[in-house]
């Protein structure tokens, strides 16, 4: 059924819920596009939950860019459902919403920047094309005054795998005593870097000696890509309680088991103690029987084998599964 | 041991409390944003809820009224970027019972944390 | 000895993780984490036939290659179990207990004697006639109440089944055994169990397409609906519009029930989460 614009536009606004539901899912439906205008407005004074996501899905089809400058003010609403929706907006709106959001990065407000930069990393995921001139206003905010600008640039530049900011991210980790603006550079190492990265991420860690205890899970894990044995060894000596980062340990684990193996039993051992902790979480207990199967000698097969009895069966099952391959 | 729930869609963000946390003894899980949040928070008992403000999905302020409005009265820090007044009003309003801003130090956070729940 | 080879692939604990995120943004499942080993060991199994290294690179091939995704739903389907049986998922059930209680109270006092429920995905019937037993367990006064039970459903077919109305055992074992004898009469020759007339009569069933707008714009005042494992099938836009429909569809203090592994704050929030005793439930308020 085809209505006007007149009729839509009456329904948006009636008194009837039902009636302005019906209404925007009549709007996407129809070929009004310059509608999205009156949805905007609509959003602004709707009331009812339904509706306003409804809404705001609707919009997301409807690339009109006379809309802009009004979704672009919810950045700065006080509802953060406004401003939530008006991220998720222009992450959809392709080559002409990050013009538009270009323009604007230098805007005073620091939160709207930082809600610049989420549009952003949505937009260039969806739309490859657009990475690069993203990347751009990411690197440029590296510079940004304010640091939360700074750290979600830096998370982004992440997200993004862009290996070429390396050098950028190892300098500002020098120079800026910002914990976690640390962190969020270590996790850059971790997650892109190559084997000679993860050597120059090592140093920024361990230059000045003694390692803050903030960076230990991050640590633990750069040793473990580095098959640094020794040094991973004596991080978990250092630490009075394993629990805390068994997540970590075994990540390291891993990482070793695909580079040099994990022949020395000393390993294995720190395994077996993890996997006697209460409350492991369930798919680190999966993990525990891959590393110990990745060296099948007797001892671990049977450590297994005695280690389900105490569990769930699904676990028994898998693990009866993993030994027998 | 004490359970704390983290809840941001920041990825680094929930790292970095979480180690903080960890350090001190804590439990910590995580929640990307609101519904999730919920989720987890109705279904295991947590001692303390450390939220962000602005998510996507829900946002930590409709989370925490949620989450109030199902009798729930486990303390919960706001942790947020926004500076406003209106922001900590909001959330107080809502049931949080501290508001800190990040980037915030690892003493600081321990402090409120031990605060609320030794 | 049989060493893992450094470059084989298995998915690394993070990794799966990344996985169970995908699965719960893209259908709404959340993973039960008691599940993990043996999900985990079918998704190594579909890597490997897919031709694919790690599970980074599995979720990249579902966002940007699959485009009609064929391969999601090949996914869905290794992590779902798509068997309908009587009593299915009881403890969701016994919610659903809780919730008619306190809505039949809420109508006995309005003088409102009308319940009507929707199972919205039917298939061949059980759901409907599962809930259509239990309100006859449920309610004191069951002949005072003016009751609808209502299976919608896609295939034809199907529904000419569920008309019928006829299990064989498989689908009937689950049913508890004092129910058996009072809702359904044995057939030998057939060997299969026929629900009995008075039981149909509260049923009824119809042939609809959840995506037909315009059919969905007239079921109204719904008490309860039921649509359990069938929106993790639909695009994020298509399923969005059903629960719009079925939130009109409802009356106030109304209940929506998904399958329970589905989740709804990931649709839309317009719904309230209630907690019934040990139950969390989607209200309509």
């Amino acid at each position: 059924m085809k209505y006007t614009r007149e009729e839509l536009i009456k329904a948006l606004n009636s008194q009837d819920e039902s009636q302005r539901l019906y209404a925007v899912e009549d709007i996407l439906d129809s070929s009004y596009i310059d509608l999205a205008v009156n949805l905007v407005e609509r959003l602004k004074v709707e009331t009812s939950p339904m509706v306003k996501n409804s809404i705001i899905s609707v919009l997301q089809k409807m690339n009109c860019v006379e809309a802009y400058q009004k979704i672009f003010e919810f950045f700065s609403s006080e509802d953060p459902f406004l401003r939530n929706s008006a991220v998720g907006l222009f992450s959809k709106y392709g080559e002409e919403g990050l013009n538009f959001l270009v323009s604007c990065i230098d805007y005073a407000d620091k939160e709207v920047r930082k809600l610049i930069l989420d549009a952003l990393v949505e937009m260039a995921l969806l739309s490859p094309e657009l990475k690069t001139q993203v990347l751009d206003v990411f690197h440029a905010s590296l510079h940004d005054p304010a640091i939360n600008v700074v750290i979600t640039a830096v998370e982004y530049i992440t997200k993004l795998e862009d290996k070429a900011s390396l050098e950028e991210l190892a300098e500002l980790y020098t120079n800026v005593n910002e914990p976690m603006l640390k962190v969020a550079i270590l996790d850059f190492f971790l997650k892109i870097g190559e084997l000679k990265d993860l050597k120059l991420a090592y140093e920024l860690l361990f230059h000045k000696g003694e390692l803050e205890s903030i960076y230990l899970s991050q640590a633990i894990r750069i040793c473990g890509k580095l098959a640094n044995k020794d040094k991973f060894l004596e991080l978990l000596n250092s630490l009075e309680d394993w629990s805390y980062y068994s997540e970590d340990i075994l990540f390291a684990l891993d990482s070793l088991n695909k580079t040099v193996g994990l022949e020395d039993t000393v390993f294995f051992d720190i395994i077996k103690k993890i996997s006697e902790q209460k409350n492991l979480k369930e798919d680190l207990k999966f993990t525990c029987v891959k590393l110990l199967l990745s060296f099948p000698t007797k001892e671990n097969i049977e450590f297994i084998k005695n280690w389900a009895k105490k569990e769930s069966i699904e676990f028994q099952e898998f693990c009866k599964e993993a030994i027998y391959e | 041991m004490k359970k704390i729930l983290v809840v941001d869609d920041s990825p680094v963000v929930r790292h970095y409390h979480k180690n903080i946390l960890k350090k001190e003894g804590f439990i910590v899980d995580e929640a990307e944003d609101g519904v999730m949040a919920l989720e987890k928070s109705l279904l295991q008992n947590f001692d303390l809820i450390l939220c962000d403000i602005n998510m996507a999905n829900m946002d930590g302020i409709t989370f925490v009224k949620k989450y109030r409005e199902l009798e729930k009265e486990t303390p919960v820090i706001m942790i947020s970027t926004q500076e406003e007044h209106h922001q900590k009003v909001k959330s107080f309003s809502a049931g949080a019972n501290f508001y800190i801003a990040k980037p915030v130090s690892p003493a600081k956070l321990i402090q409120h944390v031990k605060l609320l729940i030794g | 000895m049989n060493k893992l080879k450094p470059e084989e692939n298995y998915i690394l604990s993070e990794e799966f993780e990344i996985l169970s995120n995908f699965i719960y943004h893209k259908s709404g499942i959340k993973l039960d984490s008691s599940k993990t080993y043996l999900l985990s060991n079918r998704l190594q199994k579909r890597l490997k036939e897919v031709g694919l290294k790690s599970a980074s690179e599995y979720i990249r091939f579902l966002k940007y290659s699959d485009k009609k995704g064929i391969e999601l739903q090949e996914l869905l389907n290794l992590i779902t179990i798509n068997e309908t049986y009587f009593f299915r998922d009881f403890p969701q059930l016994e919610a659903f207990v809780e919730c008619l209680k306190l809505v039949v109270e809420k109508k006995a006092q309005k003088n409102d004697y009308t319940l009507k429920l929707w199972s919205a995905g039917c298939s061949s019937g059980e759901e409907v006639y599962t809930l259509a037993i239990i309100l006859n367990e449920i309610l004191e006064n069951v002949k005072d109440w003016q009751i609808t039970v209502l299976g919608s459903d896609l295939d034809l077919q199907i529904l000419e089944k569920a008309k019928k109305g006829e299990y064989e055992y498989r689908s009937i074992k689950t049913c508890p055994e004092e129910y058996l004898k009072t809702y359904f009469d044995f057939l030998p020759e057939k060997d299969v169990y026929k629900v009995k007339d008075f039981l149909k009569d509260i049923v009824r069933f119809e042939h609809l397409n959840l995506n037909d707008k315009e059919k969905m714009r007239f079921k109204k005042n719904f008490d309860f609906i039921f649509c359990r494992n069938v929106l993790i099938y639909f695009d994020d836009d298509s399923r969005r519009r059903v629960v719009e429909h079925f939130y009109l569809a409802l009356n106030l203090g109304g209940y929506i029930f998904l399958g329970s592994s589905e989740s709804m704050g990931r649709i839309t929030n317009a719904f309230k989460l209630v907690r019934l005793n040990k139950h969390l439930v989607y209200c309509k308020e």
